[in-house]
């Protein structure tokens, strides 16, 4: 059965498999950042209730909120620590066009 | 009370922010620091006496909450938070004196210290992962700032591996919370049951967990941090940082089933202990030598998590975190007034100080008594037995091998290289460690053990075949430097390994 948690799994596998193929290191940091898309459709399946209404009305059924509480804790983690990367990969490029003008 | 501790390291990291549009003088910025890392020391004193508790933030109920507390674990990492963090402390307010990026410098470590002190008191799982992933934050960004050749290169790749590792924690959260509805570590364990799920999301923590801690094979990223880093910053990341992983797999293995894991934690846990102990023989980078020690040594952990031996392990945690913290500032100073980190070129002959401490430390490190780290070895040794205690005492043979080496080749003078002709704050601060192990280990175990002593004399009768077949003038590893492309295709190989090894985990854990 296809359910947003078996096709968060599929995704993350996809972002393993970019970790392992691509050379490039903005390559590799966006394979980090679609592990970190699977794992939030992966959560985002977990709180949800068949036929479930918002959790902040006084309703039968309601769709769990912690995970969707949980997932803007990690996107705001995940932006910063994918900001840092950037950063670091243009500084290493620059490094490395430098050295290579140095070795030049 | 204890989210006081963390609040205040947390403000006064903010304070410093704030000096850099202030332009503030030296000794103000020195003092926010301090008050920063000692305060939060302050606080737990005035707590600890009360014994173990708990509360949960906010009022809620404890179902709804994120719980906090302090009991015979955490206090014991506490204690070796607070005492790492107050030695660097001291020791960065000399080491980046004269550094324009202090401020800088002062205000990450001390989110690191914050961070890690929540990491340490937490009982949510999610609340764990958040902090740990700040106190991972503040090391990538140190670890980058500082002035090593390939220091950003070496953040990147520990960035990249830190990260698919935490959102492998991650994914084990969800499936424990998907299985037992709740994300309180005690709450877990009460409501938790035997099922395939439970089974995958615990060896996907431990994997994660391992690679954070920096144990072999997933240790890749450990050498070239250690070696491209500052020495406050590096002995922080020696010292605590990866104390945080080491907590939350013993959280897991106090409130999680282990089930079939435990068998091939001990496997890593004794690979782990020998190809460490054995790579650092062949280095020459002094760094690289401890770091490979040290990624052997957190192998015992591992071996007492595997045998369930909680408090052994909490114990060895402590005394690792500060035997490793004082072994990374003692040789961090005498290679930095030396300028060089290769073990052939630096020298101890002439600095009494420096010299006791270093002989010291490498006693508490080969886990010889008097010393605290012969008490957590006597403790974790009482789980093992038949070919599991021969290889645990074959693991400090060669941990105290690579002991007797660096000790050697540090006595070698060839009468060129400086030394403090004065004790100065940095070589006090680096004897501390020493002083505490022994004192701790006087206290705990005043005993001398005969098999302590077979040990040592084991490990001598090693050295000196190694000497008179002169195996030592061999050269060593020298580090092969990294380009662009080339630090892409080796990550691709460590991520192959990383994966290969999280499938052999969860196939063992099936």
């Amino acid at each position: 059965m296809i359910d947003a948690q078996n096709v968060g799994i599929v995704i993350i596998l996809v972002g393993m498999y970019g970790l392992m193929v691509k050379k490039e290191l903005i390559k590799q940091l966006i394979a980090v950042n679609i592990i970190s898309v699977g794992l939030v459709l992966f959560f985002m399946g977990l709180g949800y209730v068949e036929g479930g209404g918002f959790p902040i009305h006084p309703v039968d059924t309601a769709v769990d909120p912690l995970p969707a509480a949980l997932m803007i804790t990690t996107l705001v983690v995940d932006v910063a620590i994918t900001s840092l990367g950037l950063a670091m990969v243009i500084r290493i490029k620059k490094e490395d066009a430098s050295s290579e003008v140095a070795d030049a | 009370m204890i989210v006081i501790m963390v609040a205040l390291a947390l403000i006064f990291a903010f304070l410093l922010c704030l000096t850099t549009l202030f332009d503030c003088s030296r000794p103000m910025i020195n003092m926010l620091f301090l008050c920063g890392i000692f305060l939060p020391v302050i606080a737990l004193m005035i707590i600890a006496p009360l014994g173990t508790f708990s509360g949960v933030a906010g009022g809620w109920e404890r179902i709804s909450g994120i719980e906090i507390g302090i009991d015979g674990y955490s206090r014991l990492f506490l204690a070796a938070e607070l005492v790492v963090f107050s030695l660097v402390g001291v020791y960065a307010v000399s080491y980046y004196g004269e550094n324009p990026r202090r401020n800088k410098f002062f205000s990450l470590i001390l989110v690191m210290h914050a961070a890690l002190m929540g990491v340490f008191t937490t009982r949510d799982i999610f609340n764990l992962f958040v902090l740990m992933e700040l106190a991972s934050v503040s090391a990538f960004v140190l670890v980058a700032f500082s002035g090593g050749k390939g220091s950003e290169k070496a953040a990147f790749r520990y960035l990249l591996f830190s990260l698919t590792a935490s959102y492998l924690f991650l994914l084990s959260i969800g499936m424990i919370y998907s299985q037992t509805g709740h994300l309180n570590l005690e709450l877990i364990g009460e409501n938790i049951g035997r099922s395939r799920e439970i089974d995958i999301a615990v060896g996907i923590a431990f994997v994660a967990m391992i690679l954070k801690a920096g144990i072999f094979p997933l240790h890749f990223w450990l050498p070239d941090v250690y070696s491209e880093s500052d020495t406050p910053v590096c002995a922080l990341l020696a010292g605590m940082t990866r104390r945080a992983p080491v907590y939350a797999m013993l959280m897991f293995c106090i409130y999680l089933p282990m089930n079939h894991l435990s068998e091939m934690l001990m496997y890593v846990g004794f690979a782990s202990l020998f190809f460490g102990t054995i790579m650092a023989l062949f280095q020459n980078d002094v760094w690289r030598m401890l770091a490979y020690t040290s990624i052997g040594l957190m192998g015992i952990i591992l071996v007492g998590i595997a045998t369930e031996n909680t408090m052994a392990v909490a114990y060895y945690a402590f005394a690792h975190a500060v035997v490793t913290t004082g072994l990374f500032l003692t040789t961090g100073t005498l290679s930095d007034l030396q300028a060089t980190r290769n073990v052939r070129d630096l020298t101890y002959q002439k600095d009494v100080f420096m010299f006791t401490s270093i002989v010291m430390l490498s006693v508490a490190l080969g886990s010889l008594s008097p010393t605290l780290n012969a008490f957590a070895k006597s403790q974790l040794i009482t789980g093992l037995s038949g070919m599991h205690l021969i290889l645990f005492q074959g693991g400090f043979v060669m941990a105290l091998l690579v002991m007797l080496k660096m000790n050697y080749l540090l006595w070698q003078d060839d009468g060129t290289r400086p030394y403090y002709k004065k004790t100065n704050i940095r070589s006090v601060v680096s004897a501390i460690p020493a002083i505490l192990l022994v004192s701790l280990g006087l206290y705990f175990y005043p005993v001398l053990v005969p098999a302590d002593i077979l040990v040592l004399m084991v490990a001598g009768t090693i050295f000196l075949l190694i000497i008179s077949l002169n195996v030592l003038e061999y050269q060593g590893i020298e580090r092969i430097g990294c380009r662009f492309r080339e630090l892409g295709n080796t990550n691709n190989y460590y991520s192959i390994a990383f994966f290969a090894f999280l499938v052999l985990v969860l196939f063992y854990a099936f």
